[in-house]
């Protein structure tokens, strides 16, 4: 793998897709891999859709990471009143760091990426679609690339790549992850659309690196305290 | 017909349980019930009608129609009927309720049934008083009005204004009609089964919430004889309260609405 | 019932697997078991964090030739709800607690009509406005009554999103058998976390549903049916409390639902429900695994409450921990159904903060050290 594989080499890259597909996870996994290679990111939490695992509700140990989350104000973002503070345009125009866009979920929460549309079309962007084809919604190839289709109608940028995520949640088999990654292979080739990631959890890692994708390893950040037994 | 044979020519409606109803003598109530029946007869109702009563002095409704009906709680009849009529399109669902449970606690569900256009008839009886609970102000209480709770008179100041519902409905595009009448003379009745008459039509053609207010008497509340609470009516509440059709779909002004009895 | 007509829409039907392991969002498991369960009417109002429950039926309903309406409140959606279920229908609500406590009024005369429909709690911190975070502090509220009168509702209290789409699949069961509002508690947690679920392959067609012969459908060829709950007469009234009362001691005979977890050799059982016996249950495996001799009881029924159930495992245990996402609700119900048997504690957590296990884990080593 080379050293920027499965890196946007653009300012701005977003990902988006349908509700629960895994776009924070996957986003937040991103900036991981970019702060390991020394490359400066910063992570915007755009989700207004949904006021719960927002990447903002996880801004202190994400920094602690070296990942800058700029989010919703800390607090309002657990209050119902989702609101995006003006630095977003700050970064979106910034060439210091690459704006990683944690998008909300479905057409609904695209829709916001209009808003910022000129500013992320002229300073140059990929748009990623995360798929997981074990959500109901995006269950099969035409599920996906009408998902696709709206998104990008309601947002108003184009798609530039597909991130395959399939998977049903902690303790997810390889033999799931396979057979949801060949709907989603199909679901992009019908879309001219390239996997520019197939994310998996750590301990898949090692059977993933037979899919011939660049890997996108995930640490599960928004786990319910259940998960947590053992830790302090 | 031969001569001297004898033959109905008026009587209790099919749809009207032969019960003694319980309101006050000089109450309009009974006649506003029998226009409901006579309706639902004329329009062959009684077995697929679902009646909503509400709380106030015609709680007991359910007692008096022959078709299925509904205690709905205080105001939310036109969220019942709502909730009948999504599911059962088929059926004509209808509520019957006074000033205080539609204009007061229940001005929410009105509106919102209005602005949906639910395809639902409201029979919405205004006596301007809270008969069952003892004579107190009601949201169409007159200024200057004496109840139990304006003790001195409505007074605007701190009691508010009297509230037209009809001019407030008509402010919506979904009603499909909206009149006022009253029950006061042979006259008024008549003009007011006419209208009554378009309330049903309309639900029954899918055009949309339609809603009959009828002005009615409270001798007993207002503390007056019969024969005066309808001169009070015609003298005082009409002031207020204009007789007059709000709203009136198209579709209704056809020669089936128009007809007489 | 005949087959709502007036909302056939174009939307085309999601490809939903079944009989096989997908990825669900709770909320969304709510929507689907309740349309699996023949129920054709929703009536609803936004409040977080029960929003995509709405939302899933908005979308999905019209493919089943049901009714999805937004009403003016959650007072207006509970007597929506109240009409259809008079209707005959399979109809359903939801919300979160501060709605829930609108709803009170309609519930109320729900239960005391007879009429059979499924609520959804996906309760949040309160009191008042609160906050949207995890809760169960509507216990009291959810198996007292919680409106005015005589009447209880059935509780059910999943723990797990497939459990959540078992539960209110069966609680539309229940509210027929029943013929009374049946409950179904969840939390923010519950709600928003995904997790796998098996859908399954038979879905109920309502019109293979027992006829509703009191239902208000049209008196045709038959008295008329009136629904109500006015009993002016004392006597009458009494004899509408006692069938309900009746119908409670039935269902607390056939319905009452509980597990057990290493309660065997247990010296300290936890009492817990939903996402705080969850939490427990992580943190009891642990504790085990110290050598601490802790099981688990978890009322899946919060009414009818698993108390003979319980008194048994407190007849062989030394403590009993009460473990809520409250300031003290069911503990209440635990002790009486202790009588004494056992020591009972409690630690909760109120505001909608939520344990951790090692909190837990704590709490349980420690019991363990004071000799219990």
């Amino acid at each position: 793998m080379s050293e920027r594989a499965g890196l946007s080499e653009r300012s701005i890259v977003g990902f988006v897709g349908a509700f629960g597909s895994g776009k924070t996870e996957a986003a937040i996994g991103y900036c991981r891999v970019a702060v390991a290679q020394k490359r400066a990111v910063c992570l915007i939490d755009l989700d207004v859709v949904t006021p719960y695992f927002r990447a903002g509700d996880y801004r202190e140990a994400l920094g602690r990471e070296g990942i800058r989350v700029i989010a919703a104000p800390g607090g309002l973002a657990s209050y119902e009143v989702p609101a995006l503070p003006p630095e977003i345009g700050g970064a979106l125009g910034s060439p210091e760091a690459q704006a990683v866009l944690d998008v909300g979920g479905d057409p609904v929460g695209a829709r916001l990426l209009g808003a910022y549309g000129p500013l992320i079309a002229r300073r140059g962007y990929d748009l990623w679609l995360v798929a997981n084809p074990y959500r109901p919604e995006t269950a099969d190839a035409p599920a996906l690339e009408g998902q696709a289709d709206a998104i990008e109608k309601s947002s108003g940028l184009r798609l530039t790549g597909v991130v395959a995520n399939p998977n049903l949640g902690p303790g997810t088999r390889w033999a799931e992850v396979q057979s949801g990654l060949r709907l989603v292979e199909q679901a992009a080739a019908g879309m001219g659309l390239p996997i520019v990631l197939l994310a998996v959890t750590e301990d898949l890692l090692a059977e993933a690196e037979k899919a011939g994708h660049p890997l996108l390893c995930l640490k599960p950040i928004a786990r319910p305290p259940w998960e947590r037994v053992g830790e302090d | 017909m031969a001569t001297g044979e004898r033959q109905v020519v008026f009587s209790r409606p099919e749809s009207l349980a032969p019960v003694r109803m319980h309101y006050c003598p000089g109450c309009t109530h009974g006649i506003i019930h029998r226009l409901v029946a006579e309706m639902l007869d004329e329009f062959d109702l009684v077995e697929r009608a679902v009646g909503i009563a509400p709380v106030g002095c015609a709680v007991f409704a359910y007692d008096y129609f022959n078709c299925d009906m509904i205690e709905a709680a205080h105001g939310r009849a036109p969220a019942v009927a709502t909730g009948v009529k999504r599911v059962r399109p088929d059926l004509f669902v209808f509520s019957y309720q006074g000033d205080g449970d539609l204009a007061s606690i229940g001005m929410a569900e009105t509106i919102h049934a209005a602005a949906r256009g639910e395809n639902i008839t409201v029979v919405f009886v205004n006596n301007a008083v809270y008969g069952m609970t003892g004579g107190q102000m009601a949201p169409t209480t007159l200024l200057g009005q004496v109840t139990s709770t304006t003790p001195f008179g409505r007074d605007a100041k701190t009691a508010g204004h009297p509230i037209r519902m009809c001019e407030l409905l008509a402010t919506l595009d979904g009603p499909a009609y909206l009149a006022r009448v009253t029950v006061t003379s042979p006259r008024r009745v008549r003009e007011a089964k006419r209208a009554l008459r378009r309330a049903f039509e309309a639900q029954e053609r899918g055009l949309g919430f339609a809603l009959l207010e009828v002005l009615s008497t409270c001798p007993t509340r207002w503390g007056m004889p019969p024969e005066k609470a309808l001169s009070w009516v015609e003298d005082e509440m009409t002031t207020q309260y204009p007789i007059k059709e709000f709203v009136c779909a198209e579709e209704l002004r056809g020669d089936k609405a128009e007809g007489d009895s | 019932m005949r087959p709502s007509t007036h909302r056939q829409s174009e939307t085309k039907a999601m490809p939903i697997e079944r009989g096989k392991r997908i990825l669900m969002r709770g909320n969304e498991v709510v929507a689907q078991a309740a349309m699996d369960a023949g129920c054709r009417a929703f009536f609803g109002y936004p409040i977080t964090p029960q929003n995509q429950i709405p939302d899933y039926m908005a979308r999905h309903m019209p493919e089943v030739g049901g009714v999805f309406l937004q009403a003016e409140s959650e007072v207006s959606a509970i007597n929506m709800v109240y009409g259809a279920a008079a209707a005959g229908v399979r109809v359903m609500t939801a919300s979160s607690s501060p709605g829930i406590s609108l709803k009170q009024e309609g519930i109320s005369y729900i239960a005391e009509a007879e009429l059979p429909c499924v609520i959804v709690n996906i309760m949040r911190g309160g009191s008042g406005l609160g906050n949207i975070a995890p809760s169960q502090a509507d216990y009291f509220q959810s198996v007292k009554g919680g409106g005015h009168g005589d009447y209880r509702t059935l509780v059910l209290a999943p723990w797990s999103v497939q459990e959540l789409y078992d539960l209110t699949r069966e609680a539309f069961d229940l509210a027929d058998r029943y013929r009374g509002p049946v409950l179904v508690v969840g939390d923010a947690l519950l709600g928003q976390m995904m997790e796998p679920v098996v859908l399954a392959e038979e879905v109920v067609d309502p019109s293979s549903l027992p006829a509703k012969p009191w239902a208000t459908t049209g008196a045709r060829g038959r008295p008329h049916n009136v629904i109500n709950s006015l009993y002016i007469n004392p006597p009458d009234l009494a004899a509408s409390n006692m069938r309900l009362q009746e119908r409670y001691q039935e269902a607390a005979r056939r319905e009452v639902r509980f597990e057990g977890e290493h309660l065997e050799d247990a010296k300290i059982a936890v009492v817990a429900y939903g996402t705080a016996a969850r939490v427990a249950a992580g943190a009891i495996k642990e504790a085990r695994a110290e050598g601490v001799q802790v099981g688990l009881f978890r009322p899946i029924t919060l009414f009818p409450f698993p108390s003979t159930q319980l008194a048994e495992v407190a007849d062989k245990v030394d403590t009993i921990l009460v473990v809520e996402l409250s300031a003290g609700q069911m503990v209440e119900d635990v002790r009486l159904a202790v009588e004494g048997r056992a020591e009972v504690r409690f630690m909760g957590k109120c505001g909608g903060v939520v344990f951790t296990p090692a909190e837990l884990v704590e709490a349980m080593t420690s019991l363990a050290r004071e000799g219990h």
